[in-house]
């Protein structure tokens, strides 16, 4: 097992609360120390606009959470906090790099005056890492910086392929509630004009997408 | 024909400024996640450019290529012009 520093950047689903995220890293230190590890910084990006929209569990995210872990540990940490991550539902992307070799004791963060500092709670720092766009010209790309505390609509962060499920009287129209319950997570092509909700315009967007997923 | 000597040496002598790795010279850390810096070494279309435009020495250009690639996996850079 080779000790050392890593640090995990993960993508969080986009409409997660702060305290929300702040639970989902508390679960993720507990996964690090169960295999030797320490958490001992997350790095808080905020919500960014992703280069491109990503796909996961029937959902297409056009924003995204970004966290930054740094935490020493082995392989086996690496493992445990991958396996814990692929597992739970508010992330959809992430990766990992080692940045640092040697003994966990030798890397533990230090004060001035080069004592192992004591943390209990990961440092909490709030980062702002510039998000790319294409210039108005159309000549050359543009780095921006995000801001904080901008509020978006739930169109614009994600679209969900997954329509809520059919009212009652539906069900009594088509006669076969069996049918329509599967047809409501995955609506073929025939059910959708049935299945039909106010967001159709984000289903069609949907479509396009489903044409582009080979890239 | 001494006129057509001259002029052939001088234009000999205009030859373009031999880049340098920019890496090599200022000691940078190549990183994933430093978005302005790699954003450098892409177009527009999100492609790579070649070390001979960019001025890279081949080590550095393959840490650099590494770098864009896995910030692409993290959606920080685009694959193609069409995302943006």
């Amino acid at each position: 097992m080779k000790n050392g520093k890593y640090e995990t950047l993960l993508i969080a689903r986009p409409d997660l609360e702060k305290e929300q995220i702040k639970e989902m890293v508390k679960r993720l230190k507990e996964r690090i120390e169960r295999r030797e590890g320490k958490l001992f910084q997350v790095d808080d990006w905020g919500l960014r606009k992703l280069a491109y929209p990503i796909r996961s569990r029937g959902e297409k995210f056009y924003y995204g959470n970004y966290l930054l872990l740094s935490y020493l540990g082995n392989g086996g940490t690496v493992k445990e906090l991958e396996d814990y991550l692929k597992l739970i539902d508010e992330t959809f992307r992430f990766q990992t790099e080692q940045v640092g070799r040697g003994e966990i004791t030798a890397l533990l963060p230090r004060n001035e005056e080069g004592e192992e500092m004591e943390l209990k709670e990961p440092i909490w720092r709030e980062v702002v890492v510039p998000e790319i766009k294409l210039r108005e010209d159309g000549e050359g790309l543009e780095v921006v910086e995000p801001s904080r505390d901008r509020k978006l609509s739930r169109e614009q962060l994600y679209r969900s392929r997954i329509t809520e499920k059919p009212s009652k009287e539906k069900i009594e129209e088509a006669g076969e509630g069996a049918e329509l319950k599967e047809a409501s997570v995955k609506p073929s092509s025939e059910d959708k004009e049935a299945v039909a909700k106010p967001g159709a315009s984000s289903e069609s967007a949907n479509q396009e997408g489903e044409e582009k997923d080979g890239e | 024909m001494a006129n057509e000597m001259e002029e052939f040496q001088e234009r000999k002598r205009q030859y373009p400024r031999r880049r340098v790795c920019r890496f090599c010279q200022e000691k940078i850390e190549i990183d994933y996640k430093d978005v302005r810096m790699l954003v450098q070494y892409i177009n527009e279309h999100g492609k790579i450019y070649p070390s001979r435009m960019n001025g890279n020495c081949a080590y550095h250009q393959r840490k650099v290529a590494k770098a864009i690639k896995r910030a692409r996996i993290m959606a920080l850079l685009p694959y193609s012009h069409s995302h943006i």
